[in-house]
This record gives C-alpha cells, sequence and structure tokens, in this order.
C-alpha cells in the first residue's frame, strides 16, 4: 500500500473543504471495498478522508412519510433498524445478505452507493423503492435518482468535491411486496453473480398497479428491467402474467450482457434467480 | 483393557487461549529492535535474468540490507526430495513469485518501499503452462533435466485378459482442481541471531528439524547453529511441510545481526503457496456382470508447477490408491509428474489419494448404474480386507477398514432413509441427491523414508511430567492425544501432563507433522517413553521407601506404596534429590512392509485409516446451484485417542473436501493467479457448512498406539466424490471436472 495522508475532520464543513481542495481525495466509510483495491494497488489516493467520527452521518429517520439513511449507516444497522424491517423490508433482506457479521458492521450504505459496483447489495432494493441521494459539496446539494449515480462498473456520477450525505425514499404503499435474491457461490462472504429485487404495489381487485424491478451483476450498473415491469402492470398475478414477465426478464437481461464471458451462464441462470424472486413475491402461485 | 484416558472428548489443552485470541503464533512475535523483512518476486512466469540492481534501495532510508542469490553462502536451493528451488533466483524465474532478492528495513512501509527500487531486467521465455504440452519433446524447457519430473510404471495381473472377461468396462477421463489450504496463519515468522551464534528461527512449520538441515545447507552452517521453533502454528495442512519463509529469514538474521520478521501478505500466500496438484486421471475399470471388479487401467498426469518438492512422491502416493478403498486384481498405472511455469504444487491434505478418489468413485457409481446393482452392495463386494492386495499388488497385512466402514455408511439414516430425504425439495425447480464414497489413505511415509517417533518423558519437580515430541501442533490437535496417551501409561491424570511440540532445541526430532503419522508414531515413542518412566519412579519409590516394587502403583492423584500414599510432589520430592533426574526417552520405528512395489521409490505403505460419506444435496436446476444439506461421515481410525478431536478432524475434513468439490480453484492463466484473496478463492463458510455426524468404527490396529490409525487426511477424501455422486443422483449430471462450480454444474443440466 502507498502512503496516504490521512484525515480524520470532526465536522461535515470540514469534509467538504477537503474535498475542494483536493479532488482526488477518497472517502473513507467503512472501506470494506476502498481498503481492499489499496491493498491491491488499484487505487492510491493522497488524501484519504475518515468518516468516522461525523457521528449525524449514521442515522435512520422517518420524516413526513420519508425514510432518510445517511450514508455511514452500516449494513447491521439498516437490517435491524425496526423503521427500515417494517417499511422497507426488501432493504433489510437486502443488507442481511451483504458479506459476513463483520462487514456488515463495517460496510456502510453510502459507500456501497459510491462504490458503484454492478455486485452492489444495496442498489438493487434502493432502485426498486425509488431511493434518491441527497449530493452535497462545498458549494450546495442537489437530489438524484439512485439510477442516474451510476455510470459504470465502479464509476459514479459525483462530480467532483461532492459526497453522498444520505439516500431517501418515500414509504411504499402498505400491501406493497417486495423481495431481493441474490445468487453466490456460497452463503456468506458472496459477492452476487447475479442479483434481483422487485417490488409490487396491487390494487384492491389483484391488479398490478405498481411495479420495479433491478437487476444486479448483470450489466456495467444495476438497472431497471423496464419492459418487463410493463408486462405486469394493470394485470392480475397469474402464471401467465409471471411467465410473460420471467421471459421478459431474460430477453433484457441477454441483451444486456451480449457477448461478454460471463453471458452463457447468466442468461440462462437468470431464469433461476427471477423464479426465486417470484416465488417470494407471490407465494400464493406455488410451483411454475 | 480398561483404559482411563483414551477415547475420551477431553478438551485440548489450547483450547481457550485459541478461542480468545491470547494463543500467539511464531509470526505474531516481535522483538525490540526487529527488522522488517520482503522478498521481491517474479512478475514473469519464464524468464532470465539478465541484472539485478540493488543500489537505489540499498541507498534508500532505512534499508538495513539487501540481499540477492550472490550473498546466499551455502547451497542456493531447497527442496525436501529434489533440491531445484532456488533461495534466491540468479539465472531464471520459473513461476510468478520465484524469489529474487530480499530485504530487511526499519519498517515495514520503508521494506515496502525499497522492494519497489529493486531494478531486475529480464529477458522473457516462453512459458508452459498445460502439463500435456510440457511432457512434448518440442516444449521450453524449465529444467535442464527436462520437463517431466518422474515417469512411473506399475502393472500386475493380466489386464488386457481381464478387460476382455468383463461384462462392463466403464472409461472416462477427470480433471482435478488446484485449490490451496487457505490457512488462517499465512507463512511467516521471526528469526535473530543469539550472543552464543546459534541462529534461532521463529516460525511455523511441519518439521522444523528438517528445516534445520535445509537452512544450515543453504547458509553454509552446521546444524548444531541453527534452531528452529514451530510452536503454535495457525494451520499447516501440507502447506508448511516445505520451506516457506525459513531461508529467507535465516539469510536476513545472519546477515544484519538483528531480529527480523517476514510475514507474508495473504495475497503472496496465494501466489507463492504450495497448492494441491491438478490431475488429469484417465481411468478404465472393467467388472463383471454381479460387479466384481476385474481389471483398472489408470493414466495420471500431475502438474507440479515450478518446482519438485514433493511432486514425485505424490503421484507415487495417487498410484498406490488409484483403485480407492477397492480391491482389483489386475492394473496397469502410469504416471507422469510434469513441471510446469504455473505455481507450485506441493503437499496437501491427501497427498495425490483426493484426485484418485474423486475418479475412482465416481467410476464405481457409475458402474453400479450400468450393472443395475445397489451403490453400497458393489462397494461393500469390493471392499478391501486384511490379506487383500492394494492396487500396486502389495499385500495389505494391517488392519483394513473399508468393509466394515460401508458397512456403518450403510446403516446411516441418512443413507437407510434417503428417499425420505430427497422427497421434498425446497422449491418445485430444486432436486434432491444422496451421495457415497469412501476412501483409505497411508499413514506415514512409506517404504524405504526413515519413519520414527521420538519423544521423552521427565518427571518435574512439580511433580508434573513433561513429554517432548518433535511432531509440531499445527492445529489437528496431537498435544491432547499425546497429554492423554501419556498419562494412560503413567496412571495420573491428564492435567499433570504438559506437552511441548515442535522446538529443536527442545524436543527429540520425531519427523514431520504430515502424512497422518504424528499420532501413530509419536504416539508409540511416547508410550515406549512412559512405561520407562513408570519403572523408574517404581523403582525409586521401592528403593526409597523400602517396599516391593510390585507394592508402588502410579494413580490418578496419587501413588501408592505398599500402605502409603504419596503425592506426586512428594514423589518428585524423593525422587529428584541430589540433581537426579527421572526421565526417559522413547523411540518407534515404523514397520514396513516385506517388500518394495517394484520401480516405484517409497510404495508401500502398511498402515491405512479409511473414511466412508454420505451427503445430501439440493440443486438448484435453473442456476446449477448445489447447497449441501446434511453430511454423514463414517470414520476408521483405529482406536480413537480423543473423541472430540476426531470429530473436529472430520467436521474440518468435510468441509475442506466440500470447497474441493464446490468451490476451491486457484486460478492460473498464463501463469498470472488471478484468485489473490478470499473474495474469489471461495472457501465454505460457517453459513454453508451443512449439519455433519461422525460415526466412529475403531478397526483396532495392533502396530497403533493403544491401537490408533491416523485420520488427518482421509477425513478430507471421501465427501468430495460423495458430493459429485450427489449431484448425479439428483439431477443426472456426471462431474468428471473438480471443481463443480455453478457454470458446470449448469452446464451439465444443458447438456453441454
Amino acid at each position: 500500500m502507498n502512503r496516504s495522508n490521512f484525515v480524520s475532520p470532526r465536522a461535515m464543513f470540514e469534509v467538504l473543504e477537503i474535498l475542494a481542495a483536493d479532488p482526488d481525495a477518497k472517502l473513507l466509510a467503512g472501506g470494506t471495498d476502498l481498503i481492499v483495491q489499496m491493498r491491491e494497488g488499484r487505487v492510491s489516493p493522497r488524501t484519504l478522508v475518515d468518516l468516522s467520527r461525523l457521528s449525524e452521518l449514521s442515522c435512520i429517520k422517518l420524516r413526513h412519510d420519508t425514510l432518510h439513511i445517511g450514508c455511514m449507516t452500516t449494513f447491521n444497522q439498516v437490517a435491524r433498524n425496526p423503521l427500515v424491517v417494517r417499511h422497507a423490508p426488501v432493504l433489510a433482506q437486502a443488507a442481511r445478505q451483504v458479506g459476513s457479521v463483520q462487514i456488515r458492521n463495517q460496510g456502510t450504505i453510502g459507500g456501497n452507493l459510491a462504490n458503484a459496483s454492478p455486485a452492489a447489495d444495496s442498489i438493487p432494493p434502493l432502485i426498486t423503492l425509488g431511493a434518491k441521494a441527497e449530493v452535497v459539496s462545498k458549494d450546495g446539494s442537489r437530489s438524484l435518482a439512485v439510477e442516474d449515480l451510476l455510470a459504470g462498473v465502479g464509476v459514479n456520477t459525483l462530480l467532483p468535491g461532492e459526497m453522498i450525505a444520505e439516500v431517501s425514499f418515500s414509504l411504499p404503499a402498505p400491501l406493497a411486496r417486495s423481495a431481493f435474491v441474490k445468487l453466490g457461490r456460497r452463503k456468506a462472504m458472496a459477492i452476487a453473480r447475479i442479483s434481483m429485487a422487485g417490488l409490487l404495489v396491487l390494487s384492491a381487485d389483484g391488479l398490478v398497479t405498481e411495479a420495479r424491478l433491478a437487476l444486479g451483476a448483470v450489466g456495467a450498473t444495476v438497472f431497471r428491467a423496464l419492459e418487463a415491469e410493463a408486462t405486469l402492470l394493470h394485470k392480475p398475478l397469474d402464471r401467465s402474467v409471471v411467465a410473460a414477465c420471467l421471459r421478459a426478464v431474460q430477453d433484457t437481461v441477454a441483451q444486456k450482457l451480449g457477448r461478454r464471458a460471463s453471458a452463457t451462464y447468466k442468461r440462462e441462470a437468470i431464469r433461476g434467480v427471477a423464479e426465486e424472486l417470484f416465488f417470494q413475491l407471490v407465494p400464493e402461485l406455488g410451483a411454475p | 483393557m480398561s483404559l482411563r484416558w483414551i477415547g475420551k472428548p477431553i478438551p485440548r489443552q489450547d483450547a481457550w487461549t485459541k478461542v480468545t485470541g491470547e494463543a500467539r503464533y511464531m509470526s505474531d512475535l516481535s522483538m525490540p529492535n526487529m527488522l522488517w523483512g520482503r522478498v521481491l518476486r517474479s512478475p514473469h512466469p519464464h524468464a532470465l535474468i539478465k541484472s539485478i540492481d540493488i543500489a537505489e534501495a540499498v541507498a534508500c532510508s532505512g534499508v538495513v540490507a539487501v540481499l540477492t542469490h550472490r550473498d546466499v553462502p551455502g547451497l542456493n536451493a531447497y527442496g525436501i526430495v529434489v533440491q531445484d528451488q532456488p533461495v534466491l533466483c540468479g539465472d531464471k524465474v520459473r513461476f510468478v513469485g520465484d524469489a529474487v532478492a530480499v530485504l530487511a528495513a526499519e519498517s515495514k512501509e520503508a521494506a515496502d518501499h525499497a522492494l519497489g527500487l529493486i531494478k531486475v531486467e529480464y529477458e522473457l521465455l516462453p512459458g508452459v503452462f498445460d502439463p500435456e504440452v510440457a511432457m512434448q519433446q518440442s516444449s521450453p524447457t524449465i529444467h535442464a533435466k527436462g520437463n517431466v519430473l518422474r515417469h512411473s510404471k506399475v502393472h500386475h495381473g493380466d489386464v488386457e485378459g481381464a478387460f476382455a472377461d468383463s461384462a462392463v468396462v466403464v472409461e472416462r477421463e477427470y480433471r482435478t482442481s488446484r485449490p490451496i489450504s487457505a490457512f488462517l496463519e499465512t507463512e511467516g515468522g521471526m528469526a535473530m541471531l543469539g550472543a552464543d551464534g546459534v541462529l534461532t528461527v521463529y516460525c511455523g512449520a511441519q518439521y522444523p528439524d528438517r528445516d534445520v538441515i535445509q537452512i544450515a545447507r543453504a547458509l553454509g552452517l552446521e546444524r548444531d547453529k541453527v534452531r528452529m521453533v514451530s510452536t503454535l502454528v495457525g494451520g499447516g495442512f501440507g502447506g508448511k511441510d516445505e520451506i516457506t519463509v525459513q531461508i529467507h529469514l535465516a539469510l536476513l538474521a545472519l546477515n544484519t545481526k538483528r531480529p527480523i520478521k517476514l510475514v507474508l501478505s495473504r495475497e503472496e500466500s496465494m501466489v507463492t503457496g504450495w497448492k494441491k496438484h491438478p490431475m488429469i486421471v484417465r481411468m478404465k475399470t472393467g467388472a463383471t456382470s454381479d460387479g466384481t471388479l476385474l481389471a483398472h487401467e489408470v493414466s495420471i498426469i500431475s502438474d507440479t508447477g515450478a518446482y519438485a518438492s514433493l511432486g514425485g512422491t505424490i503421484l507415487h502416493s495417487a498410484m498406490e490408491h488409484c483403485s480407492g478403498p477397492y480391491r482389483v486384481p489386475n492394473v496397469r498405472v502410469e504416471g507422469h509428474c510434469v513441471y510446469t511455469n504455473n505455481s507450485i504444487s506441493g503437499a496437501m491434505r491427501g497427498f495425490g489419494v483426493n484426485q484418485v478418489t474423486f475418479a475412482m468413485e465416481t467410476q464405481m457409481d457409475i458402474l453400479a448404474e450400468e450393472l443395475g446393482l445397489d451403490r453400497l452392495d458393489i462397494r461393500i463386494k469390493n471392499g478391501l480386507k486384511d490379506g487383500d492386495k492394494g492396487a500396486l499388488g502389495s499385500p495389505l497385512v494391517t488392519a483394513m477398514g473399508p468393509v466394515q466402514t460401508l458397512q456403518a455408511a450403510g446403516q446411516t439414516e441418512l443413507w437407510s432413509q434417503r428417499e425420505t430425504y430427497k422427497a421434498e425439495p425446497s422449491r418445485p425447480w430444486k432436486k434432491r441427491g444422496v451421495g457415497l464414497a469412501a476412501a483409505i489413505k497411508g499413514c506415514g511415509l512409506g517404504f524405504r523414508m526413515p519413519d520414527f517417533g521420538a519423544a521423552s518423558v521427565e518427571l518435574l519437580p512439580s511433580g508434573f511430567f513433561r513429554v517432548r515430541v518433535g511432531c509440531p501442533e499445527i492445529g489437528q490437535g496431537n498435544t491432547i492425544a499425546f497429554a492423554q496417551m501419556a498419562a494412560e501409561v503413567l496412571g495420573c491424570s491428564v492435567d499433570q501432563v504438559e506437552v511441548v511440540t515442535g522446538d529443536t532445541g527442545e524436543t527429540p526430532d520425531s519427523g514431520t507433522s504430515t502424512a497422518s503419522r504424528s499420532i501413530y508414531v509419536a504416539g508409540n515413542a511416547i508410550i515406549d517413553a512412559a512405561t520407562k518412566v513408570v519403572e523408574l519412579v517404581e523403582q525409586g519409590i521401592s528403593a526409597r521407601l523400602v517396599v516391593d516394587v510390585e507394592e508402588v502403583e502410579l494413580g490418578e492423584a496419587e501413588v501408592r506404596a505398599g500402605g502409603t500414599a504419596l503425592s506426586y510432589l512428594d514423589v518428585a520430592a524423593l525422587l529428584l534429590q541430589n540433581g537426579q533426574t527421572c526421565c526417559a526417552a522413547g523411540r518407534f520405528d515404523a514397520p514396513k512392509a516385506t517388500e518394495e512395489v517394484p520401480s516405484v521409490y517409497g510404495l508401500p505403505h502398511l498402515v491405512f485409516g479409511t473414511n466412508a460419506h454420505v451427503a445430501l444435496v439440493e440443486v438448484d436446476t435453473l442456476t446449477g446451484q448445489v447447497e449441501v444439506l446434511q453430511v454423514s461421515a463414517v470414520s476408521d481410525a483405529g482406536r480413537v485417542i480423543n473423541l472430540q478431536g476426531l470429530e473436529g478432524q472430520s467436521e474440518g475434513g468435510t468441509v475442506m473436501g466440500m470447497g474441493y468439490a464446490l468451490t476451491e480453484d486457484i486460478i492460473i492463466d498464463q501463469g498470472m493467479v488471478r484468485t489473490l484473496n478470499f473474495n474469489n478463492y471461495i472457501i465454505p463458510t460457517a453459513m454453508d457448512t451443512p449439519p455433519i455426524s461422525t460415526t466412529v468404527v475403531e478397526v483396532v490396529e495392533k502396530t497403533g498406539p493403544f491401537g490408533a490409525k491416523g485420520v488427518g487426511e482421509v477425513v478430507c477424501i471421501s465427501i468430495t466424490p460423495a458430493i459429485t455422486n450427489a449431484i448425479y443422483d439428483a439431477i443426472k449430471v456426471r462431474v468428471t471436472e473438480l471443481p463443480a462450480t455453478i457454470e458446470r454444474v449448469l452446464a451439465g443440466l444443458q447438456g453441454v
């Protein structure tokens, strides 16, 4: 590892000052990705800005039907938070599947977003929740949809001097159904080979009024499967509707994967992930 | 014989300090005035070294020494069997990770920094990464003597005739992967030169006495000027049997005259550590219509990587075990062990047996299916018994456990109720299967190799006994077993026995902690020493108290002499007066077979442990994911010394063999290791570990201590084919290439 200057500010404005002054400075949140990258020599920031002293960045609050999660909130805090468990179980479900207990105690939701991995566990559920990121800099702040933060594998759309302060989302409808499925090579400490989150809202007569499906690790970024979502809208969740949706998911994934080496496997395996997702979303359907 | 301590689940003496983290490995040690060492390694798989320029690194602040091949005073090579691996490469590098220079600096950071300032000019050579290509004459030559390290053939019986007589012949090719032991503690330690001129190397290792020979030879020192301490060790599994960093440490300590510490990073360990040999195993097996095995033809090509280490011996071990735990009267087996520019293969738990057993146990399942026989019946029918001949034609004259072990496996609930277990998969698109496999693995070093145990037992002034044994505790739990065996003979309680292992300055050379041997050889040596100490105590007390020797009896808390009872403290006070000692040395020379297997050095083995596994898996037919739901293990360890220790070995071995079956593989691409850490080198986690039950079958071996055999390796072997056979049972896909990754299983389901 190369040497870096290590600073540990006590106030947000200091962080933003440093970021403004040195656009190459790297923020250290949980470090579960960054430290590994530094050990492997893939990044060697001149300045490392530790955020652990800013306790205000680690919080979960409900304000006017919007849930705000500070960027330094750890996955275990997310997974165990009663508000998240009650209002956004899909996020809690995904947070529980991150790494291991140790990683979940360390890794943060802001770090997961900024790292912009297509396999990030928290991003598919946040996208299905319609989450927004609050981005701040010395000069002000802006709000953008989580999917608009993602520009490519490990690349985000933050401008020099900016950082993610929090993510927030409006509470889903009380009867929304949601689930997250992750296919990994083992049950813990696994990087998603494919992941998928889904959130469905049904009307009183059983028709789908809202559908969001997000796919992870099958493209350069996590993305919404818009065509597959469209197959569900205004329809009842019966076997044939779900089957059509699964076909659409498979088509989208095949298209997105193109000719990359993992395509042969993932084109097929996505069916298993999507099947499992709908098994959880619509348990009453049972067997395919 | 009524046994007081043998077979009891007595907690390990090191359990508490290891669980709390209080225990210190050699690589945890620090000293005042200590330097940090680092190794400069080749970035190329095959290249000539044109020049090495250390000037800038030497001039760098904080750097104390930079050493190259020119600074190796003795033999610039090491290797347990063949010394073909340079301590520091001078003319040529043969794999990515080959050591080119070592340096010592005042801090870790300074060492890291200076490493980048050493300039090495290379002339790249074409590399060879496929062992079958490496065998061809036209291939680039890695070592002057050619790329084939070992080529051996054994043939007995009428193989052609037996194939002609066979009702069914199964022929398949199997390919195995390149796992690494992934021990908790990476290779590392400390070294320092004492005022007495003795160089002490503290380093986790499996055979410190042999390491001393290798260190002394490389440094041009007398052996008695080198001491090696290897206690405690954070895991070995074979990966610390050969030299790791010992010579580099010694070289730097000798040169700088200061304490030096060198610990490999996990990434460095993954690149330079010893891996299990990937093998291409071609097997043709013939049987009669009732399933009796008649003929077996086997070809093995083993990729030993850049240097020999134990490659040849491992090939021979694979050949010896090529029919698994089964009797085949007509066998032809040919093996090649080949150098490549891949990273180095060496000893790893199983020693060549995992690869061939995976192949053989798949053959057995295919034979059973083709003949319409029960998978268990065909195995029991062919199971090796005392008096049978092994695969290479040697008579098996010790207690063989395959039949008893397989019968016990058949009685496990998981096997006998398998249809019930398979009936209800957790999802409609998932399928369950149950697989069965068995394995044997020789204990000890085989024919010709000196294979001995040595120990001493001493009564201390405190009334405790100290047992000294060379074989290090590498995490397997031999320390508590040693204490139990000593206490059993002495008559005292286990708590009263202290065990010292793995320190060449303190403990007698007792051979290596490998080859499932330490309980067997060292245990016998301890029995010998402890028996002598009992006599010394009896005679000493008899003389001092003037009672008959027959009236002296060592008990759990006291020694009775006629009508008197003495505490052990009193006994020590009586016997250790005026500089007298009460100490005895014990020795055991492992018995050898009467005849060597012709043309393969070092075979046969004499004593074998047996294991069987039954595994229940659930396969996701849409993703290819395999989940191991439950495992029953059956272990024949002869007489069990410590039940808890055996269960620990059984469970750990099961999980290790599960990783071999499903996920673990060091991926090397044109000589570059792509799996540098545990993010993509996938070992099973606690979450992946199924419930494992272990049944004990004690097929007592009369040459073993209290009837024990060694099972440290065999416990990890049969689980791999049990899992792959369970996959077939679930989805009718034959796994012939390890590991059975999600991609391979799904491709199999699609008929690719």
